[in-house]
């Protein structure tokens, strides 16, 4: 049996830091994610509008909130631009702010794995 | 010391099958979803008249679609959902016998070990 590395407190202390890290960049993901999505669907949805023939290009309807609000294609495609807009403002803050802490956790598992070697394991399974 | 490190191999091996096997699963698991999906939509969609209005909903926007191209729309979706499910059945059966070797092979070892050990505990009695 290997004699095991003393833990000290600023060890806890950055393992701490590592596990509310993780967690944080687990939800930023998430967040990328929903933007990406928001941002395919909106480009769907307006190459689909840009397809209907003028009868059914005046009456659109679109959900905000809980409700149906009936657009036409011209009013739809600005309020779908600017949709668009903020979706992609949001995704380029999520994905700095995602960046920005994976690069804080390689820091912190190099300092733990210099110290600690195998006798931890701080990699996520898959 | 060699034989332990090749049983953790192979119990390691082992693991690994198992846990693509689960991948294998749940992508079945979805896939049975997205039939049961597809099918209740086309049965909707067999009960429209031909004059019938149809909408696809591409994220907040419902956008009036032909129902003859939705029904071909539906009619290509099932019959990819099909063909994907007859790749992953056949997935399944050969990474479960693949699993199902591994396991023989690993409990065969295991075996051997006991009779080693066996052995070893018997030459220490006389």
């Amino acid at each position: 049996m290997p004699e095991h590395t003393k833990v000290s407190a600023e060890d806890q202390a950055l393992l701490n830091k590592f596990a509310r890290s993780y967690q944080t960049q687990t939800q930023l993901k998430a967040d990328v994610k929903e933007a990406k999505t928001l941002i395919d669907n909106i480009n769907e949805a307006s190459d689909e509008i840009l397809l209907l023939d003028d009868e059914d290009s005046a009456s659109i309807p679109c959900r905000i909130g809980s409700c149906f609000v009936h657009f036409n294609g011209d009013s739809l495609n600005e309020h779908l631009e600017g949709k668009k807009t903020t979706a992609e403002k949001v995704l380029s803050e999520k994905t700095s702010e995602l960046d920005a802490i994976s690069a804080d956790m390689e820091q912190i598992k190099k300092v733990l794995y210099a110290k600690f070697g195998d006798q931890i394991n701080l990699d996520a399974e898959e | 010391m060699a034989d332990m490190a090749k049983f953790e191999e192979e119990v390691n091996k082992l693991r690994t099958l198992e846990k693509d096997r689960e991948k294998y699963f749940t992508s079945r698991q979805e896939m049975e979803m997205r039939l049961t999906e597809s099918k209740n939509v086309k049965a909707e969609l067999d009960l429209m008249e031909s004059d019938s209005k149809v909408y696809k909903l591409i994220g907040a926007v419902l956008v009036r679609q032909d129902l003859e191209e939705a029904r071909s729309t539906v009619e290509k979706r099932l019959e990819f959902i099909d063909s994907e499910t007859k790749r992953v059945e056949a997935s399944i059966s050969d990474i479960s016998k693949k699993c199902t070797e591994q396991r023989d092979k690993v409990m065969n070892m295991q075996k051997s070990f006991q009779m080693m050990a066996q052995a070893a505990a018997q030459a220490q009695k006389k």
